[in-house]
């Protein structure tokens, strides 16, 4: 297990968020982030294949390089904002409250 | 770390308690209970498997460049074996491969600018992320993006069709990541004969070659055998302490100079370690395999070698030597000082008569380890960040020079005195070499006098006088080769008869990508004097974080 020697500037809503709760805190921006570089790396992988004949299967894995990346760089910023050491405001407003439940005997 | 996990409170029903109420609601405190009722409180659960998820988080940039890697070479195995539909050969996937390489570099660049976590320590203590890391693997990515870029007009005139080539320079890139995070001497040693294997199939690349191979062969063997040597330091310092990890051999030998001369074994194991490094730093004693191989490896291997590893190596050499063994700083501060004089020396004496110009640049980087060598010894914060900037300027100038020679090679230049009458063929390209070459040699005002001003500063401030004086004197002496190569392009006339002396340089266009590299690199250098304080601040507060 690891040690964090960062403290976090901002709000902490979850210490250590799994993948579930990071994914599902994507915001417009992360999904942005993914398609944009999605595009451009498709884009590129196309392009770099003119030369030999082969753009569409270079282009293919332009694609999965750039979801792959894409998808790290907004599972990156997702969790940042998570564990309070990005700007979160929009999340902490956001993020629903943890659930108790009481029983009687 | 995480957060609490399930928890039970019990209490007797019937009498009231505020403060359980108070418990109920923030979950902490509980004082006596009148009342029994349970109540259970959901927070975030947490079971073993999540206790990591923190730590693949931070390896991101590594995992994905390995992953695309992994995707490239798929590619390459299935396209460069396929026979189309109409019986033609197999695709030239090249130079399909070096743009996708360069899209994953850049992807992996963000990943590494965009991670929250800044320091941190990683699977079981073997890994960390700390200023200096961040910065070497920025640096490591520029310039292998650098070395990949003025690689691919050399494809095309070399006719090279190995995609695997850029496979081995991504997976070296990725070790190289690794090993400037590296905090444990088994990580640390895997990344190292990770990256040395690459390296070894890439010296021998150009497969129809003899000269391409024996360098293969050469690096393969002496760096073997300095890997073994590393490896025995490694035991060693483990034998008697029992630790592989740098941080608590730091706390272990900690205010230890009283018990230094009863430490032979971990002085000796100190001096393995520093001979293993030595070697991949190709500095003296331990240069002899860096000529040869520069020499025979293709002309864009040899630009990779000569720029990207050493950053790793002097990251990984700086953090076990001035954070683990601090505390052993005057004996292996001697090694390393011999080392540097001896680099500084034997660089500046043995480039005067080289005649090809890889060998002329072998020696060159070799002075060069000499002087960042110098500043690794200071010991001293101060030190440390005249190496880092030393180590900026250098790579700089290293990818202007290659870059250079790169484009001279559609015209077959080997020896310095292919390059006569540069200045009438190509005057841009040799007012570009002259100003590099002042730079390497420290010529004010440029960007290298600048680095090794500071750094002869820091070796007064280290009391390094002699060493200081010997830097100096030999930049004296090394002004000549550097100096003599500008002769050669303005002023050595046709008549001269010499080892190519029937062969001259016709004007050739150079490619866009090349020219790119080197206006960046050349407005760098030429204007760095002018505004140097952003390397200065970013390199003080690296040195500052990880000193404290």
């Amino acid at each position: 297990m690891g040690i964090i020697y960062d403290i976090p500037k901002y709000k902490v809503i979850d210490p250590s968020p799994n993948f579930i709760t990071t994914v599902g805190n994507f915001s417009f921006d992360d999904i942005k982030t993914i398609t944009g570089l999605t595009a451009a790396s498709t884009f590129g992988g196309y392009l770099a294949g003119a030369s030999n004949g082969l753009r569409g299967p270079s282009g293919a894995v332009g694609l999965t390089i750039g979801v792959i990346g894409g998808f790290m760089v907004a599972y990156q910023s997702s969790f940042g904002r998570l564990m309070g050491f990005t700007e979160n405001s929009g999340d902490v407003a956001a993020y629903t409250p943890m659930k108790r439940q009481v029983w009687n005997d | 770390m995480g957060a609490a996990t399930n928890f039970t409170i019990w209490w007797r029903p019937g009498a009231p308690c505020s403060l359980c109420v108070e418990a109920i609601t923030h979950g902490d405190n509980f004082s006596q209970h009148t009342g029994v009722r349970k109540i259970v409180i959901n927070n975030n659960k947490k079971n073993m498997k999540e206790l990591f998820i923190n730590d693949f988080k931070v390896i991101f940039p590594e995992l994905f460049l390995i992953i695309a890697t992994i995707v490239l070479l798929i590619y390459g195995v299935i396209y460069s074996t396929k026979i189309s539909e109409n019986g033609t050969k197999p695709a030239i996937l090249i130079r399909n491969t070096t743009w996708l390489g360069l899209i994953t570099i850049i992807i992996t660049g963000l990943l590494i600018i965009n991670n929250p976590i800044k320091n941190t320590i990683f699977f079981y203590n073997c890994l960390v992320i700390d200023e200096l890391s961040t910065l070497l693997k920025i640096l490591v990515l520029v310039s292998t993006a650098v070395s990949i870029i003025i690689s691919l007009e050399y494809f095309k005139q070399e006719k090279i069709n190995s995609f695997e080539i850029i496979i081995l320079i991504l997976l070296s890139c990725s070790s190289m990541l690794l090993m400037l995070s590296s905090y444990d001497f088994i990580s640390m040693y895997l990344t190292i004969e990770l990256q040395s294997l690459s390296f070894y199939v890439l010296a021998a690349s150009k497969r129809d070659s003899e000269f391409s191979t024996e360098a293969g062969l050469k690096y393969f063997i002496l760096g073997a055998f300095s890997s073994g040597i590393l490896l025995f330091g490694c035991s060693m310092v483990y034998g008697f302490t029992g630790i592989t990890n740098f941080e608590e051999l730091a706390k272990i030998f900690c205010n230890i100079e009283c018990l230094q001369s009863d430490l032979p074994v971990v002085k000796l194991g100190i001096l393995f370690l520093a001979v293993g490094f030595l070697f991949k730093l190709t500095a003296v004693p331990f240069h002899m395999w860096a000529p040869d191989v520069y020499e025979g490896a293709p002309t864009f291997i040899t630009a990779f070698f000569a720029i990207t590893p050493k950053i790793a190596i002097l990251g990984l050499f700086l953090k076990l030597f001035l954070f683990s063994f601090y505390d052993f700083l005057f004996p292996w501060q001697q090694i390393i000082l011999i080392c540097s004089v001896s680099s500084m020396i034997l660089a500046s004496l043995a480039a005067l008569s080289q005649r090809k110009i890889k060998r002329l640049l072998a020696y060159s980087s070799i002075g060069h380890m000499g002087y960042i060598l110098m500043g690794v010894s200071c010991g001293s914060l101060e030190g440390i960040q005249a190496v880092i900037i030393y180590l900026v300027v250098y790579v700089i100038m290293t990818m202007n020079v290659f870059a250079s020679v790169l484009s001279l090679r559609s015209n077959k230049a080997v020896f310095i005195t292919d390059l006569r009458l540069l200045s009438k063929t190509n005057p841009m390209l040799a007012i570009n070499l002259t100003l590099i070459l002042f730079s390497m040699a420290g010529i004010p005002p440029l960007a290298g006098f600048c680095s090794k001003f500071y750094l002869f500063f820091t070796a007064l401030g280290s009391s390094l006088y002699i060493t200081a004086l010997i830097g100096v004197l030999t930049s004296v002496i090394s002004c000549f080769y550097y100096i003599r190569l500008v002769k050669i392009m303005y002023f050595e006339n046709d008549a001269r008869v010499g080892p190519s002396a029937t062969r001259g340089l016709a004007y050739e266009p150079m490619d866009r990508e090349k020219s790119l590299i080197i206006a960046i690199t050349f407005f760098f250098v030429l204007f760095f004097f002018i505004y140097p304080y952003p390397l200065f601040l970013v390199s003080h507060k690296v040195a500052l974080s990880f000193m404290l």
